[in-house]
């Protein structure tokens, strides 16, 4: 059925095609388990975009202003098409109502999805090595060193956010072509049980967040690969991090771990409003730092304090940076 | 000097060590991953791939004061150096960062020398271990580096089975063994053995096999080339490839105040990958790009350090194609230069 997909997303590429256009999508890599973003500069690179259960990567984050400059080639003059998980499409619709990119640029297209497969799961499972990973029914038939094979349940693979089910709501959108069985998927979302337990509960007092805060984030080493991967962090290069215009340091670097709290705080509050869940930022930690755990925390309450959820629609304004005539301002 | 090492005796021996030094062995961390971490004795892991972070935040750290500063009330101003001079002891080193190491130390003593890493290197006894499964992205053979290797090992050992066999390759790894000669056991005839084993199961289970050393002195020619916009296009700019090279040795300096009256002059790890790293100023920035970005990256490791030291900086541990969140590989990278340069040669 994926492979069936692939084709569709191909096909309904080439029947949309304009010249001049341009499309964010996925191909393979040669790391067993890895696909990595493609860009499709002209019609005939169509047929090498791949869709399967291993893409990952949210592409959303190639819409924020500064990726898109430098991407986009010189000729660009018509649509530019991505293709999207509906995670992934939440995180464009946030990037609309925060301004971010035009509608009238972006054409998107949202996918069928069956659950995606984080690599670094698998290879943890496979103890560091896999040569080769078949994909059969609900099971990955992974090889290992020696050649042994084994049997992996897809399910125990998959990214947090997929067993979550809490991201998997399509956008209320009416612009988005959707490439697969829209209400097979809705049936599909319906039925997944949002079980996971949070690492940071509602319950937990502020010196137990604190210390929790303390112990997940003092490992950090200030890569920036969470703030870099992040489609609701776009302030590129006005970020408060580095000002490459001015060269200031805001935040200094000494004492790494008492900083980097500091740091982590500063995304948690600017970030919070518009994060959707993606994951992206956990995935992409090299120090496996759960941090979505800690944005989700927040996603919580803005929805008690606001009845309001990041990357549900096109043009809800975000509620830390909005008010409405009348509102009580404390 | 040869010796064996029953496996029951290790935790023993990381005992006796620990009384006058800090052991740091690879252990797993409750994330699963297997991390370089000061050790009590029994939690060590001296098997399976290799860890996904490398011992370089021992010798060269993530920051670091070079010197602390007070100003009195009399206005006097009293600098203290403040690199610390304690010993401590890496085990469990693979060969791919014990040629890292190899190379730190080269790189930092050269026209000038950073006496804060040399002393801290000079302060460290380094284990080496033989390595027996390679990670999925290794590619230490492509460099023309082996899984055996010993140098930049002070000792080095390899898993035997039932019993570690232990070789003394430098005077400091040979003392550390004679004082500790009760623990070790003398070594059989053909002990030695045990190492073209592994390098032949190890090597056969590496997956990713390109020359580079054919290509040595030529990666340059690939500069102008049109290979690099295909990477920088999807590279988000993130250093997560460069922090965790074991190789990557560029650091940034500030100063910063602790209070009132005191302060420091640090240092921390910075990244070409960062626009504001080479970013001058008057606002000019020689590597404005992602691209130039990138390619800075591949040259250096591959180019810039084959002119200035003859020597790859890359030992083929394969941890930035593993790290990096857009599926970037270096392996994909070098075999793109070597269709460049075979092109050019035609
Ligand atoms: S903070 Fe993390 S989960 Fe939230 S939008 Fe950014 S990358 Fe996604
Ligand atoms: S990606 Fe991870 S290690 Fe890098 S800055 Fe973010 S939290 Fe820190
Ligand atoms: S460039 Fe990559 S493969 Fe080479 S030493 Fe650095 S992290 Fe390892
Ligand atoms: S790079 Fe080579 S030596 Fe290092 S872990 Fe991989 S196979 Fe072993
Ligand atoms: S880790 Fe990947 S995305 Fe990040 S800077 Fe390196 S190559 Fe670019």
């Amino acid at each position: 059925m994926k492979k069936q997909i692939e084709k569709n997303i191909k096909s309904l590429l080439h029947s949309i095609w304009k010249s001049g256009d341009m499309a964010i999508s996925w191909t393979k890599t040669s790391i067993p388990g890895k696909r990595t973003p493609f860009f499709i500069k002209n019609k005939n690179q169509i047929d090498q975009l791949v869709f399967d259960t291993f893409c990952a990567v949210s592409l959303a984050t190639y819409l924020t202003e500064f990726n898109r400059k430098e991407i986009l080639p010189e000729d660009f003059k018509g649509k530019l098409h991505i293709t999207c998980k509906p995670c992934d499409a939440r995180s464009v619709m946030q990037l609309f109502s925060d301004m971010q990119v035009s509608e009238e640029l972006v054409n998107l297209i949202v996918i069928q999805c069956d659950g995606i497969a984080d690599e670094s799961k698998l290879t943890k499972i496979m103890s560091g090595y896999v040569s080769n990973i078949e994909e059969e029914n609900d099971r990955f038939i992974c090889k290992g060193i020696g050649g042994t094979e084994k049997s992996v349940p897809i399910r125990d693979c998959w990214l947090d956010k997929c067993s979550d089910g809490k991201n998997c709501d399509l956008p209320y959108y009416y612009g988005y072509y959707f490439v697969g069985n829209e209400t097979e998927y809705r049936k599909r979302i319906s039925n997944l049980l949002h079980t996971k337990t949070d690492l940071v509960q509602d319950t937990m007092s502020p010196k137990e967040l604190k210390k929790l805060v303390n112990k997940e984030l003092s490992s950090c080493i200030r890569c920036n690969a969470c703030r870099n991967v992040c489609p609701a962090c776009f302030c590129s290069d006005r970020c408060v991090f580095e000002q490459p215009k001015v060269n200031v340091k805001y935040l200094d670097s000494e004492d790494a771990s008492k900083n980097n709290i500091l740091y982590h705080m500063i995304r948690f509050n600017h970030v919070a409003p518009n994060c959707t869940g993606c994951g992206e930022c956990e995935r992409a930690c090299p120090m496996s730092i759960p941090l979505s755990m800690f944005y989700k925390y927040f996603n919580r309450l803005m929805w008690e304090e606001f009845e309001y959820k990041p990357g549900k629609t096109n043009s809800e304004r975000q509620k830390l940076l909005s008010y409405h005539l009348g509102e009580d301002l404390v | 000097m040869r010796k064996r090492l029953q496996k029951q005796k290790l935790s023993s021996l990381i005992k006796k060590l620990k009384e006058d030094a800090t052991v740091i062995a690879p252990v797993m961390t409750d994330k699963n991953e297997v991390d370089f971490l000061p050790v009590n004795s029994e939690e060590v892991i001296l098997s399976g791939a290799r860890s996904l972070y490398s011992p370089k935040k021992y010798i060269f750290k993530q920051s670091e004061s070079m010197y602390d500063y007070t100003i009195q009330d009399s206005g006097k101003v009293t600098v203290k150096e403040s690199c610390e001079n304690e010993k401590q002891i890496i085990m469990g080193i693979r060969p791919c960062d014990l040629h890292a190491i190899e190379y730190m130390k080269e790189f930092y003593s050269g026209k000038y020398k950073d006496s804060y890493i040399l002393r801290r290197l000079e302060n460290s006894v380094l284990i080496g271990l033989a390595c027996t499964e390679p990670s999925t992205n290794c590619f230490c053979t492509s460099l023309g580096n082996s899984p055996v290797d010993t140098d930049g090992s002070d000792i080095m050992m390899a898993d035997a089975g039932s019993f570690y066999f232990v070789k003394g390759i430098t005077e400091k790894g040979k003392k550390l063994i004679e004082n500790n000669k009760d623990i070790f056991e003398d070594s059989q005839e053909d002990d030695e053995r045990v190492l073209s084993d592994i390098k032949e199961s190890c090597e056969k289970a590496i997956l990713e096999k390109i020359d580079v050393t054919a290509l040595k002195n030529k990666v340059g020619s690939a500069y102008n080339s049109d290979i690099w916009k295909k990477y920088s296009d999807i590279c988000v700019n993130c250093g997560a490839c460069t922090f965790n090279c074991p190789t990557c040795t560029c650091f940034d300096v500030a100063d910063t105040s602790r209070s009132k009256n005191e302060g420091c002059h640090y240092r921390t790890w910075d990244t070409c990958q960062n626009f504001a790293f080479t970013l001058h100023a008057s606002g000019h920035n020689p590597r404005s790009t992602s691209e130039e970005r990138l390619r800075q990256r591949v040259m250096h490791k591959y180019q810039y350090t084959v002119d200035q030291m003859d020597q790859f900086s890359c030992t083929g541990c394969g941890r930035c194609t593993q790290v990096c969140p857009v599926g970037i590989s270096m392996i994909a990278i070098l075999k793109d230069i070597k269709e460049v340069v075979d092109n050019g040669e035609e």
